[in-house]
């Protein structure tokens, strides 16, 4: 079933080159990217010349790590050395960061082959990956679909099979809300496990480095390689270690997984029917299933929009055209032009979240909006310790409703808002959650449901959807990108 | 408890947003906006605090004084290390001299 297990015993056995499968999905991207618009950037020349590399590794018998060769995305907000890195948003055109992101260098490392940078929601800001200055990223498995957002583009890409992983960001959801949509696996780590840093920061207490997957396999590999001790980022933690793929077999009975009613009772008819079936066959690998109340959930998502406001106003204070990035071309004063370069520069979502952030940091307004959010940020992780005493692990939908209709959310404001119901309160609490398909909707549009573990148990929800993937069987692949039957 | 439910409260809050409320943030953020925008943001913003009313916790002000820091940052000794050089750090920046970013007062055509 994994992809990426696959291709490393074709590299091994020579039966095909790494030149021939980056050859093979840089021509898929040619091909089918005018339709997705899922890559904003495709960087042949680098990917042909790692791909080299690897190939005279393996003809000299070289070990090689189970990534190498290994064709892959990442988003547009992970910091690539030398190549254009833009969040998607005219304030950063023409940036070109001078260091590696902690999370692409590991993996640069044991020579994987990046094929480009992928599409996103503005700064992240975003569900349906619409905010994006290049346009909407499309859901290969209906086109008149969003990919959802923010890690639309990179959703979109290994859904598609325009790379075989992605790595994305999830400060509220953009991991795993675009994964559900586009029928893909998406992890987001427990906050501290993977390094921040050369992630272009949204809001930095709820900001993770997540990985998108064809399937749960392939993101424990990646994860795998990714995680750990960085001292670059002040937030990682000292001593996490782990193997998540030597973990995925394990027996899962007996496991306790409790299913918060609030946020089951909010989806969608299909969506609730799909989670609760395949709730049913983790019962029927012989799971403990309990329904149970946590009202806190649902309050949540105000509290989170919030914070991350708050952050971000002040993290996006740094984009003044003078150091890096692009500048209003005229004006009268130095003040005035970083000024107007922000105002034009920045698109209106952006600028939307920047003036609330603002507000709720401001004289008057903190106590009755900041302070209360925090204060029930705090409520929410003590309610999560106490959950996680009793349960293993919680399912949950991922998104109430499947893909919204390209520009259905401009209509849909409410919609837009509770696309991210069930995936805040995870960031507000810093856990690791995933997203595995579960089914599809009567448009055919996939369904995802959300495993959520207590901190650094990535190894059991990723070992739980290993074996709920083994149930379910074959998802059925859309009719893009490249064919794995080499 | 939560005062209100989520979703009874949406369009109901008691903070009403005005055109002065959205020029100071904006001014404070340093954003230029034009005239034509700023009813957007006042409806913006205001449906986004009409949402945010739902944080009001009837006991939230003694869970605040309660709260613990949340534990995400650890501070380590600030010692000197190896870093970019100035080239590296000002290779974005449009004009440089002398190892600093070069910058006119104003644009040539104003």
């Amino acid at each position: 079933m994994s992809n990426v297990i696959k291709l490393h015993n074709l590299l091994l056995n020579k039966e095909i080159s790494a030149r021939e499968l980056a050859e093979k999905y840089l021509s898929a991207i040619n091909c089918c990217n005018p339709d997705l618009n899922a890559y904003i950037n495709i960087t042949e020349e680098d990917a042909i010349l790692k791909a080299d590399i690897i190939d005279r590794k393996i003809a000299g018998g070289e070990d090689i790590d189970m990534l190498a060769g290994i064709p892959m995305t990442l988003k547009d907000n992970i910091s690539t050395k030398g190549t254009e890195t833009t969040c998607c948003s005219k304030i950063l055109e023409g940036y070109k960061p001078i260091y590696n992101a902690t999370a692409w260098q590991r993996l640069k490392d044991r020579g994987a082959v990046h094929l480009g940078k992928t599409n996103m929601d503005e700064f992240a800001m975003g569900c349906t990956c619409e905010t994006s200055v290049f346009g909407s990223s499309k859901n290969p498995y209906n086109t008149d679909f969003v990919a959802g957002g923010s890690s639309g583009g990179t959703a979109s890409a290994v859904s598609a099979n325009l790379a075989v992983y992605g790595i994305g960001s999830d400060t509220g959801g953009s991991v795993r809300q675009p994964a559900s949509f586009c029928g893909c696996v998406g992890l987001k780590p427990t906050y501290g496990a993977v390094s921040r840093y050369g992630l272009i920061a949204y809001a930095s207490s709820l900001d993770t480095v997540g990985v998108l997957a064809g399937n749960v396999t392939d993101a424990a590999i990646v994860f795998d390689r990714i995680l750990g001790f960085d001292p670059m980022d002040s937030t990682s933690t000292p001593d996490f270690s782990a193997c998540t793929f030597d973990f995925l077999n394990k027996n899962i009975s007996g496991r306790k997984i409790g299913v918060p009613k609030e946020l089951l009772e909010r989806a969608s008819g299909e969506v609730r029917d799909c989670v609760v079936k395949a709730i049913g066959d983790f019962e029927n690998m012989g799971c403990e299933v309990e329904y149970f109340s946590m009202p806190s959930l649902v309050t949540a998502l105000p509290a989170y929009y919030i914070i991350a406001c708050a952050e971000a106003s002040s993290n996006l204070g740094r984009y003044d055209g003078i150091r890096y990035g692009n500048k209003s071309e005229h004006f009268e004063s130095i003040h005035h032009m970083i000024c107007k370069t922000r105002g034009e520069k920045f698109g209106d979502e952006v600028k939307k979240r920047i003036i609330l952030g603002t507000f709720v940091l401001s004289e008057g307004y903190y106590d009755k909006y900041y302070a209360k959010a925090q204060a029930l940020r705090f409520e929410l992780k003590s309610q999560f310790e106490k959950v996680f005493e009793k349960y293993d692990a919680l399912i949950t939908p991922t998104s109430p409703k499947t893909a919204f209709k390209l520009s259905q959310v401009q209509t849909d404001k409410e919609g837009a808002f509770n696309a991210d119901l069930c995936t805040v309160p995870v960031n507000l609490a810093g856990l690791p959650a995933l997203s595995v398909p579960c089914g599809k909707d009567s448009l055919g549009l996939p369904i995802g449901m959300q495993i959520i573990g207590n901190k650094f148990s990535e190894s059991h929800i990723l070992n739980l959807a290993h074996k709920y993937e083994e149930a379910r069987g074959d998802f059925g692949i859309n009719n893009m990108g490249v064919r794995l039957d080499v | 408890m939560v005062k209100s439910i989520y979703k009874d409260i949406i369009g109901a809050g008691d903070c009403v947003i005005n055109e002065n409320d959205i020029m100071r943030m904006a001014t404070l953020a340093k954003l230029e906006l034009k005239p034509h925008e700023v009813p957007f943001y006042i409806s913006e913003v205001q449906r986004m605090l009409d949402y945010a009313e739902a944080v009001n916790i009837e006991d939230s002000a003694e869970k605040v004084s309660e709260a613990e820091p949340l534990d995400f940052n650890s501070m380590r000794e600030d010692i000197a290390s190896e870093s970019f050089t100035v080239s590296e750090i000002l290779s974005n920046a449009e004009k440089t001299e002398g190892g600093f970013i070069k910058l006119r007062k104003r644009s040539e055509n104003e």
